[in-house]
C-alpha cells in the first residue's frame, strides 16, 4: 500500500499547458537509468519499451528539489531505485525535445506511490 | 480515630497512585500518537488544513509587532494539499482583486503577447529574481522574516536570497541604480510596517503574464500580524507610464511554519530554450 505524498506549487514557476499537454497523460514503465537532482526542476529517465519491443530513454520533469523534499521525496528514493522496473504517470511535452514529459507519479517497486508534480491532467498547475 | 486517619492516608494515597497511573497512561498514549503521527522517511503527512489564529501577536520590546518567522503563502504554513487551493493567498470570490488598470499602450503591449511569450518573459523560466513586489505576490516559496531593531531581514527560499530593509524611516538612497529587490525604506504605522520601494529593475514583472513596470514605478508595501499564526501583505503599485492609476492588491495571507528554509540554486534550467522550441514550432510554416 503506498501513500500519494504532495507537492503542489499555487503559484507555478511555468504553465504547464505552454509546455506539456495535459490531454496526453498516459502510464509508462520503464528501467530507472538516471535522476537529476537539480532545480528549477529534477528530472529522471526511463528506459522504456515500446509496443515493437524498441527501448528508447524518456526525460521526465519533476517539481523543484524543496518541494520534492517537503513531500517526503529525496534523492534516494530514486538512487536506491536505479536500474529497476518503475511506472510514472506523466504528460507530454510540446517542444522539439523529443520524448520529454512532465511526471505526476512515480510508483516504486516496493508500491509507493511518489507525488513528483501536480495532478496536471485535472487541471492543477 | 488513628485507624481512620491511618485508612484516609491510604485512601488518599492509593488515589494519588491512580491519578499518577493514569497520567501515566495518557502520557504513553500521548506519546505513541506522537511516535504514530511522527513520519516515516517518504511518509510526510500533507498540511491541508487552514491555520487556526494561535493567539495574539507576538511583539518586540519596543511594542511593534514581530514579523518574525518562517512564511509560507496561503493558510496552512506549508505545502502539500491535493489541490493547490490552500495555498492561494485569497480567496478570489470573496474578495475579488480588481485587474491592473493599464494605459492603452500597455494594454496593447501585452495583448500582443503569446503565452509563450510570457513564459520565456517570465522571471522564474529565467531563473531569475521575482523582486519586488512579486516576491510576496506570486511565490510559493517560504520567506523567513528577522525582525531587528531597527531592521527587518528578509531570507527567501527561491534563489536563496535576501533582502535587508532598514525599518527607521531613513529616506532613501539619492538617485538609486536599479535592484530587483529595489531600493526600500520602512517605518512603521501602528501596528502595519510599511515599506516604501523605487528603482526597480525593469526586468520585473509584476504578475506571470506581461505586466511589466517602467522607471517611475514606486511600490508601497504593507506587512500586518494579526495573529501568531498569519502575516498578512498588502501592496499598492504606483506607475505613471504604465497604469492610469494607483493599483492596490486584497489583503494576502501568509501562514506560519516552524521549519527551515531549503536551498535553492538554479542549476539546471532548459526552459528558456524549451519555451524556445515552443515558439519555433508554432511560427514555422506548415509542410
Amino acid at each position: 500500500m503506498g501513500g500519494l505524498f504532495m507537492a503542489a506549487p499555487a503559484f507555478p514557476h511555468h504553465t504547464f499547458s505552454v509546455e506539456y499537454d495535459a490531454s496526453k497523460c498516459s502510464d509508462m514503465s520503464g528501467t530507472l537509468t538516471k535522476v537529476d537532482w537539480q532545480n528549477p526542476h529534477v528530472y529522471f529517465y526511463l528506459d522504456v519499451k515500446d509496443p515493437n519491443n524498441q527501448v528508447s530513454s524518456w526525460g521526465f520533469e519533476a517539481v523543484s528539489v524543496a518541494f520534492l523534499k517537503r513531500s517526503g521525496i529525496q534523492k534516494h528514493d530514486f538512487d536506491d531505485n536505479m536500474g529497476k522496473m518503475v511506472t510514472v504517470r506523466a504528460c507530454v511535452g510540446k517542444s522539439a525535445t523529443a520524448k520529454r514529459a512532465a511526471a505526476e507519479t512515480v510508483k516504486m517497486p516496493d508500491g509507493r506511490t511518489l507525488r513528483v508534480g501536480s495532478d496536471y491532467e485535472h487541471g492543477e498547475n | 480515630m488513628e485507624r481512620i486517619k491511618t485508612t484516609r492516608l491510604k485512601l488518599a494515597c492509593a488515589r494519588g497512585v491512580f491519578a499518577l497511573a493514569i497520567l501515566a497512561v495518557a502520557g504513553a498514549s500521548v506519546a505513541a500518537a506522537q511516535e504514530e503521527k511522527k513520519p516515516e522517511a517518504g511518509s510526510v503527512q500533507p498540511k491541508q488544513q487552514p491555520l487556526p489564529k494561535g493567539g495574539p501577536t507576538p511583539r518586540t520590546a519596543d511594542g511593534h509587532p514581530d514579523l518574525s518567522g518562517v512564511w509560507f503563502p496561503g493558510t496552512t504554513g506549508g505545502y502539500s494539499t491535493s489541490s493547490s487551493a490552500a495555498q492561494r493567498q485569497f480567496d478570489a470570490k470573496a474578495t475579488p482583486e480588481e485587474k491592473p488598470p493599464f494605459q492603452p499602450w500597455a494594454a496593447a503591449k501585452i495583448g500582443s503577447m503569446s503565452r509563450v511569450d510570457f513564459e520565456l518573459g517570465r522571471a522564474s523560466v529565467n531563473c531569475q529574481p521575482r523582486g519586488t513586489p512579486l516576491n510576496f505576490l506570486g511565490n510559493p516559496y517560504p520567506i523567513k522574516l528577522v525582525q531587528t531593531r531597527d531592521e527587518l531581514i528578509e531570507l527567501n527560499e527561491l534563489n536563496t536570497n535576501f533582502r535587508v530593509v532598514h525599518t527607521d524611516g531613513r529616506p532613501h538612497s539619492k538617485d538609486p541604480d536599479p535592484t530587483f529587490n529595489g531600493d526600500a525604506t520602512a517605518h512603521w504605522d501602528g501596528d502595519a510596517l510599511v515599506i516604501d520601494v523605487i528603482a526597480i529593475d525593469e526586468r520585473t514583472w509584476n504578475n506571470f503574464v506581461g505586466w511589466f513596470h517602467s522607471d517611475q514605478e514606486h511600490v508601497i508595501e504593507r506587512l500586518t500580524r494579526p495573529s501568531e499564526n498569519y502575516l498578512v501583505y498588502q501592496v499598492t503599485i504606483e506607475d505613471p507610464k504604465v497604469l492610469t492609476k494607483p493599483w492596490t492588491s486584497v489583503p494576502r495571507q501568509w501562514s506560519l511554519s516552524h521549519e527551515d528554509l531549503e536551498e535553492y540554486y538554479c542549476t539546471n534550467n532548459v526552459e528558456p530554450q524549451e519555451y524556445q522550441s515552443i515558439k519555433e514550432k508554432a511560427t514555422a510554416p506548415s509542410k
